[in-house]
């Protein structure tokens, strides 16, 4: 029963599963596979239905899983866009199935695109360089893990937030799984169901945002149409909410969890978050996310992930601090070898003597 | 005989106010407020589009409590952390719960302060959701009734549809929802028991309020949501599970339109409340 109605959940949904690297099964989701990397979004003919009350109407439930990397490979310089035979290449190349440990979950389809890199500004498809204080800021926070006396879990705030059941992240970058999101609308509202922990209410209202010494860990965000885009502005993050990144370029497909895009070290606290829903097609719709933060990044950048409808993707529920014992058995575990190593160490001390 | 009928006057006329009053603030009556028609969305439908909350102590205790202390663990916030009284909720004032059932209710409540499942933040499945301390908004839409609580990451999606076979358990169980007239009717199945994540220890179900009361995996719920004005639900849930009690019993309240103008869902991500008080035991001492 468990397996079979799991099978029906997680991987019936889509079952269109390719079945060798190369093939391109895509029913669905068809129209406009390849997407050129515009910046700003180049206005779309298509327009969308509309809501009762006169919305352009996003609701339904909307999968982003990707193995298109943040930013472009070296590879690829000049070429934002992959060429028919490129893109072979780079199905054998990188599959777009997931070769990791729990593959059976993972296997579903990835969002067609053929674009290098998610990032479309800067248009070399790379992250702008971060400033000197955001430099001396990761140099710190490194500086301080590593240092004498220090552990690799001292306490619960050594894992990312995603571990703590507290939240997932804004923007939303590229997941290799439980990558959907349920929009709803209402007269006034948005809110975006996130498969992972978080829901997002957004109010439409033009009301201004919280103060800003009021923090959250997906910040505060206020939505208004232009046009048939959906923009939505969020700022108030908190500061406890961190990148996960390493140093080198994000150039690798897919993230499993945590903010990667974002370098270990970077807070969240001036982000400046603008996020557009351009509706392109009955079942597509382009996500483009623009940070600014002058104390982070030497220029704002905008990095655009493909979202494909799918009302058949089944969410299920996200209990996570009901069956957590990871962090907890990690940091006892963490203890106890700490206590081993002191009473190795007196041991030797006792037979010095 | 004269003497008799105008002794037994006053207890006849009491009688019969109270039989009024009950008749009027029974569910699905409507009663005569001041808070406007009932909103209808343009195909007649009521519009239960909004904020809303309860307003009791439901959340301490389904059945009727007094006053009191805190625990000895809030001692030191005095009159803050004191329990507060309140009238029940339940019809006929209790629980029907089976012997063996309600001697665990008894020691579920002289242990709370270690049990009950609200102090881990673990999801609370239906119907406690609906009357823990918090705001809730609900987003209604074609085929869907969405309601995002304020608690943890707690959120419903109700399809307006025939209850199918649940393909997994979930804490908060699995909704489908019709319309009774101007009554939502929702019937919920598919919950989770907490034993699951205790496999050493005797099944525990999960918890309905702070003072022990309980269901087990068994629970089947119809929850029933009439608009009586346009600031008030009448709630109803009806609470059947054969595991636990000897018969279904039902509770109601209102539920009240939050009305403030700038009112909305904030993150009350009570995971993080929790760690120092799991793993503060666990923390790194600054070695000497």
């Amino acid at each position: 029963m468990f397996y079979r109605t799991l099978i029906a959940g997680t991987v019936l949904a889509v079952l269109v599963v390719p079945s060798a690297p190369g093939v391109v099964p895509l029913a669905a989701q068809a129209p406009s596979d390849a997407v050129t990397a515009e910046w700003p979004p180049p206005p779309t003919t298509y327009s969308p239905p509309r809501t009762p009350w006169g919305d352009p109407d996003l609701q339904g439930t909307w999968d982003s899983l990707s193995r298109i990397p943040m930013e472009r490979q070296e590879v690829y310089e000049g070429k934002p866009v992959l060429t028919d035979e490129e893109w072979a290449e780079w199905l054998v190349r990188e599959p777009p199935e997931m070769t990791g440990y729990n593959d059976f979950w993972n296997n579903r389809d990835f969002v067609r695109d053929r674009r290098t890199s998610l990032v479309v500004d800067p248009p070399d498809g790379r992250i702008p360089a971060l400033t000197p204080q955001a430099l001396a800021k990761m140099d710190a926070y490194e500086a301080a893990r590593s240092a004498p006396g220090r552990g690799r879990y001292d306490s619960w705030e050594d894992f990312r937030t995603m571990s703590r059941c507290i939240a997932a992240h804004s923007p939303q970058g590229p997941m290799d799984y439980n990558s959907a999101v349920l929009i709803m609308q209402s007269p006034g509202w948005v809110v975006m169901v996130r498969e992972r922990l978080d829901t997002r209410v957004i109010p439409l209202d033009g009301t201004p945002h919280l103060d800003p010494d009021l923090r959250q860990w997906n910040g505060d965000s206020r939505g208004h149409w232009e046009g048939n885009t959906l923009v939505i502005e969020t700022r108030n993050f908190t500061d406890k909410q961190m990148g996960t990144g390493s140093r080198r370029p994000a150039t690798t497909p897919g993230a499993s969890s945590g903010p990667s895009f974002i370098k270990r070290g970077i807070t969240f606290e001036n982000f400046h978050l603008t996020e557009r829903f351009v509706v392109v097609s009955p079942t597509r719709m382009h996500y483009y996310a623009t940070l600014e933060d002058p104390t982070t990044w030497t220029r704002p950048w905008t990095f655009m992930l493909p979202w494909v409808k799918d009302d058949n993707y089944q969410m299920l529920e996200y209990a996570c601090v009901e069956g957590d014992i990871s962090v907890g058995a990690a940091l006892a575990g963490e203890r106890m070898i700490e206590e081993r190593e002191r009473a190795a160490g007196e041991t030797a001390n006792e037979e010095q003597q | 005989m004269r003497n008799q009928l105008s002794r037994s006057l006053p207890r006849i006329l009491t009688i019969a106010v109270t039989a009024s009053f009950l008749l009027l603030s029974a569910p699905g009556i409507p009663a005569q407020t001041p808070g406007g028609e009932i909103p209808r969305l343009p195909d007649g439908t009521p519009d239960l589009n909004g904020f809303w909350q309860v307003l009791n102590t439901a959340h301490w205790n389904l059945e009727t409590q007094v006053g009191g202390p805190a625990p000895p663990e809030g001692l030191m916030l005095g009159a803050i952390a004191a329990i507060p009284p309140g009238l029940g909720v339940v019809e006929g004032g209790e629980i029907p719960y089976q012997a063996w059932a309600l001697e665990k209710r008894n020691e579920n409540r002289e242990n709370w302060t270690t049990l009950d499942t609200e102090l881990n933040c673990f999801l609370p499945g239906v119907p406690r959701v609906t009357y823990l301390p918090h705001p809730f908004q609900v987003l209604q839409y074609k085929d869907r009734i969405l309601i995002i609580y304020q608690y943890s990451y707690a959120r419903r999606d109700i399809r307006m549809r025939e209850p199918e076979e649940f393909p997994i358990e979930q804490w908060l169980g699995w909704s489908y929802g019709r319309w009774e007239g101007d009554t939502l009717v929702v019937d919920v199945s598919g919950f989770l028991p907490a034993s699951d994540l205790r496999p050493n220890e005797p099944p525990l179900g999960n918890w309905l309020d702070r003072s022990g009361n309980f269901y087990s995996e068994g629970l089947h719920v119809v929850e029933r949501y009439t608009p009586i004005d346009a600031t008030h639900i009448m709630y109803e849930a009806t609470i059947e599970d054969t595991n636990v009690f000897t018969r279904p019993w039902t509770i109601s309240m209102p539920l009240y339109r939050r009305l403030e103008p700038n009112m909305r869902i904030m993150e009350f991500k009570c995971a993080e409340y929790i760690e120092e008080m799991n793993w503060g035991h666990l923390r790194r001492q600054p070695s000497n």
